[in-house]
């Protein structure tokens, strides 16, 4: 069943102003909660695997194009009440979307402002045909992600959880979401990235992006005093290899 | 060639005229590092019906190239093929390739196939003409039998269909995932159409 | 002095009352174990109360100047019977004190006066002694609470406080989403170049 279009990452190809904040988990449900009143209505929360690939080619010396991490995502179907879905979890037949985040911009403005490049696959050996392309696994990782719409801001509320490293497993490397209580958070200290973020369809259209820097710098300023949403170091969000 | 096709079709059932139709087919190679050296591709210049011109090309080992094919029967979604795997994904893979993964993949070849699409009781015939730029290629049938979705029977309805019209010899070409060897009972997708389609439009790239 | 009656009768009241606190004061002292410092404390405690309004009292009903205790004067009542009563009569009417108490007396008013800030002086003294002979800092637990083997002990504290003092060292924002760009965990992730200090907003070129 293909996700519903507001969620996240449903939309291929954007170009993306965003501000971030970082929530320590014990205020993560207050926050939640003030801006499910906010938006007035219920978070959407799920569960995202993410399959991160590094080119195999090293660069080369003197080439002048860059390389990059590419993403696969997909959505972890809910566990069952025993604990287990039928079958397991077969990384494989899994519905997974392409993503490529390029790196953001320079730039004056109050927002942090980056392409973003996506197709989602449809039949076929999804990961058969990124080994094709040249890439190589990385890392793999979950995400639970509940989102909340407010006008053209997509909020995002996130924690990065990693499954028990297991090496017997076929396909071990790729992690398994299942039990979803094995998951641990990457940060000990379990915090969560909150992110407010506009989508326009093209970098070049003036006025949709004066329109979403303006509606982020009002959100912020709406939840000043409970968190402060800031532009995120630009080289943090860096996709190019080396 | 294709009013002297579409006239044999003529002469042994009542085709239906039922539009036109369009193809693109783009064929990338991965980049090779500075410092090996290709031969370049030689091409034929005369028409043939589906046969593969002498096209040999010094490939990184591991001949890696990959295809895409935009197809009307299936027009949301490009089907991508490589020699290890075959997927169907977003129009917007195009762009992500061009414009981001350019040190990986550089394009080689572009086709486009333009033609008439006929009904022959079960039967869609589409006929095409192939250029690559302005040099005419060849010509491209593809004939889809609607009723059965198993393979395996499939086939053999084709062939006697094909036979019959007593075209000019040309490349029958019904290749299923296994390359060959067919499951017992293998139901078709849209794969298995996208498969043929590289394997005959890739006109001998890659060996 | 308005009602000499009524005061005297008050102030008798309060004498009573010192009297029975020191007698308790005193027996505490005279039993075979000292009894713990507490009742010690609060016998201490009640003596010092009463005789601090005892001397309230004093001065206040029959204020200093004014008023020798010799000065007072009493007499019978008209009505008093001072024919058949004339042994009783006298008895009454004397003011002179019991030799012993005169004794008290005397010795009581020819003392030398107490200095005070010697007293003091002397107590604070006492006081560092004992507080030098202690150890206030090392041992956090009674010496019964270190023989039970108390781990630590629960004060109370709301939890918010509890988790801010073991605060868990975090990863930072920008380590976190390094992370989720590239996958590589933030412990291998080789420095930021300088000028990318985090918040420092958009970069200026």
């Amino acid at each position: 069943m293909p996700p519903p279009p507001h969620l996240s990452f449903a939309q291929s190809a954007y170009h993306e102003l965003s501000l971030y904040s970082h929530i320590p988990a014990a205020r993560q449900p207050q926050i939640l909660r003030v801006i499910s009143g906010i938006t007035g209505m219920l978070p959407e929360t799920t569960l995202e695997h993410h399959l991160v690939y590094k080119p195999k080619r090293p660069r080369q010396l003197g080439q002048n194009m860059e390389l990059y991490y590419l993403q696969l995502i997909s959505i972890v179907p809910e566990e069952q009440k025993h604990g287990e879905v039928e079958g397991g979890y077969d990384v494989k037949s899994q519905k997974w979307r392409m993503r490529l985040e390029d790196v953001p911009e320079p730039t004056r403005k109050p927002v942090t402002s980056r392409n973003v490049l996506g197709a989602g696959f449809g039949e076929g050996d999804s990961l058969g045909l990124v080994d094709s392309l040249g890439f190589m696994l990385q890392t793999n990782y979950f995400m639970t992600v509940s989102t909340l719409i407010h006008n053209n801001i997509i909020i995002t509320l996130s924690q990065v959880l990693l499954p028990p490293t297991s090496h017997a497993a076929p396909n071990a490397q790729y992690g398994n979401p299942y039990p979803t209580s094995g998951l641990q958070p990457l940060d000990p200290a379990r915090s969560w990235v909150l992110r407010a973020a506009v989508r326009v369809q093209s970098h070049q259209d003036l006025e949709s992006i004066n329109t979403g820097v303006n509606e982020l710098k009002g959100f912020k300023e709406l939840m000043r005093g409970m968190c402060g949403l800031e532009v995120v170091e630009r080289l943090a969000l860096d996709t190019r290899v080396r | 060639m294709v009013p002297l096709l579409a006239d044999h079709l003529g002469k042994c059932h009542q085709p239906l005229y039922t539009g036109k139709w369009a193809l693109e087919h783009r064929l990338l190679q991965k980049t090779i590092p500075s410092g090996t050296s290709a031969a370049s591709p030689t091409t034929s210049s005369s028409p043939s019906n589906n046969q593969s011109p002498q096209t040999h090309q010094q490939l990184p080992a591991g001949g890696n190239y990959m295809q895409y094919l935009d197809l009307p029967h299936y027009p949301q979604r490009l089907i991508v093929s490589t020699p290890s795997a075959i997927v169907t994904l977003d129009r917007e893979f195009e762009l992500l390739v061009r414009s981001k993964l350019s040190a990986l993949w550089s394009p080689r070849q572009t086709l486009r196939g333009e033609g008439v699409v006929y009904e022959v009781d079960d039967f869609k015939v589409r006929i095409a003409n192939i250029m690559q730029g302005d040099v005419w290629k060849g010509v491209l049938v593809e004939v889809e039998y609607a009723p059965c979705s198993t393979l395996a029977v499939a086939e053999g309805v084709i062939r006697g269909f094909v036979e019959g019209l007593g075209w000019p010899a040309g490349r029958f070409t019904f290749v299923g995932k296994g390359g060959g060897k067919r499951a017992e009972g293998e139901e078709w997708s849209v794969l298995d159409t996208g498969r043929q389609y590289c394997e005959v439009l890739r006109m001998g790239w890659g060996g | 002095m308005e009602n000499p009656q009524r005061s005297l009768e008050s102030t008798r009241a309060r004498f009573d009352q010192l009297v029975s606190a020191l007698t308790a004061f005193s027996n505490a002292l005279r039993t075979e174990q000292l009894p713990p410092w507490q009742t010690l404390q609060s016998h201490f405690n009640v003596l010092s109360s009463t005789l601090d309004s005892l001397s309230h009292a004093l001065v206040q009903q029959f204020p200093p100047p004014q008023v020798n205790a010799s000065a007072l004067v009493s007499y019978p009542l008209p009505s008093f019977p001072a024919n058949s009563q004339e042994l009783l009569l006298s008895t009454l009417l004397n003011k002179k004190l019991n030799s012993t108490v005169q004794d008290w007396t005397l010795k009581a008013l020819n003392a030398p006066t107490v200095n005070n800030d010697d007293l003091w002086d002397r107590a604070r003294e006492i006081v560092q002694e004992q507080q030098e002979e202690r150890n206030w800092y090392d041992d956090i637990y009674s010496l019964e609470e270190r023989e039970a083997g108390t781990e630590g002990i629960e004060t109370g504290i709301s939890e918010e406080k509890q988790e801010k003092e073991e605060a868990i060292p975090g990863l930072k924002l920008e380590a976190i989403l390094r992370f989720m760009e590239t996958g590589v965990a933030p412990a291998d992730q080789p420095a930021l170049p300088m000028a990318a200090m985090p918040g420092t907003g958009p970069m200026k070129r």
